[in-house]
């Protein structure tokens, strides 16, 4: 599970960075999940784990900063669009 | 709209959000180290309750906006996309996070409500901090009073209109400082933080939908929101009148 959270938090930082769109934010919080389920089950080896929850809490933030407009108003998807 | 860094444009709602998602988990993350709770167990909570709160606010958002929705350009990217991130309900947010947290303690046998007593204070604190991001862009705008904007795509600008979101954004931080003093001058004894965060917002909420200009569905008289803050509110009072029964049953038979 540390594995495929590092994966996914990396996959998560280079989609908010290069386009992606709120995929990226969705990666990062699995990734987020992975990451933590890993360190719970083994606190001794959490290297790996630790590694993929911070690149995924990395890919979440920035793709929240980039990519969430705030559009609220039903009105504003015929602005967006 | 925003801001830039370099050549970035940084959305002001995006913003707001990410720091108000970052002042959330700190202030989760020390309530956690105060009670003696698991760091991890609240990360994932916290992640899935997040998760889920983008999937509700979202279906909430398609439902009540549905007449403004083109079924028919679904499958462009480019318009899929600006639904996906423009337009959120709060309201649904707030569901979807409880609906999250109940699969958490019955699927991943997760002890949720301690988290949730300790916790509450971060979902007023991300609303709260959205709620700047709002004002600056001028969403869900109403007057007449204070505010002007001079170059806003949602609201009317150069006419003064009532600061509708920063007068929410103020409420919910707060709501997020009493529910503080509340969990952590009752260290010991028993909280019951999602009961009081309903009791103080849903109000305000209701209050406050009078001064929005939000299209978002009506019906009866009341807004969706005002609809969802009724029965919210009611909910809570059941749930509490409920949970003193209960204790004191307890207290009897022991």
């Amino acid at each position: 599970m540390g594995v495929a959270s590092l994966v996914l938090g990396i996959i998560s930082i280079v989609l908010s960075l290069f386009g992606g769109t709120w995929v990226s934010a969705l990666i990062g919080i699995v990734g987020i999940v992975l990451g933590a389920l890993a360190k719970k089950a083994n606190p001794e080896n959490s290297g790996m784990a630790t590694a993929g929850m911070v690149c995924s809490i990395i890919g979440t933030v920035l793709s929240l900063l980039v990519f969430i407009a705030c559009v609220a108003c039903a009105a504003s998807v015929g602005a967006l669009s | 709209m925003g801001f830039y860094v370099g050549s970035f444009l940084i959305p002001y709602y995006g913003f707001f959000i990410a720091l108000g998602v970052c002042m959330a988990a700190l202030c989760g993350y020390v309530q956690v180290k105060l009670f003696h709770l698991d760091v991890n167990d609240f990360t994932i909570i916290a992640s899935l309750v997040g998760l889920g709160g983008v999937v509700g606010a979202k279906l909430l958002y398609l439902i009540v906006s549905w007449r403004q929705i083109d079924v028919s350009r679904l499958l462009e990217w480019e318009y899929l996309n600006s639904i996906m991130v423009g337009g959120f309900v709060f309201y649904g947010g707030l569901m979807g996070g409880l609906l999250s947290l109940l699969l958490c303690a019955r699927i991943g046998k997760l002890p949720v409500l301690r988290y949730v007593h300790v916790c509450m204070p971060c979902i007023p604190i991300v609303h709260g901090f959205g709620r700047i991001g709002c004002s600056l862009v001028g969403c869900c705008y109403e007057g007449p009073l204070a505010q002007v904007y001079e170059n806003s795509l949602f609201a009317p600008n150069h006419v003064p209109l009532f600061p509708v979101q920063r007068t929410e954004a103020l409420a919910n931080l707060m709501i997020a400082a009493i529910l503080l003093f509340y969990i952590d001058t009752r260290r010991t004894r028993k909280k019951n933080s999602l009961c009081i965060y309903l009791l103080l917002y849903t109000p305000v909420r209701f209050a406050l939908e009078y001064f929005r200009n939000d299209s978002r569905g009506a019906f009866g008289g009341f807004s969706t929101s005002q609809w969802i803050s009724l029965g919210l509110f009611f909910a809570a009072i059941l749930y509490w009148l409920s949970s003193r029964a209960r204790e004191r049953k307890t207290g009897r038979d022991s």
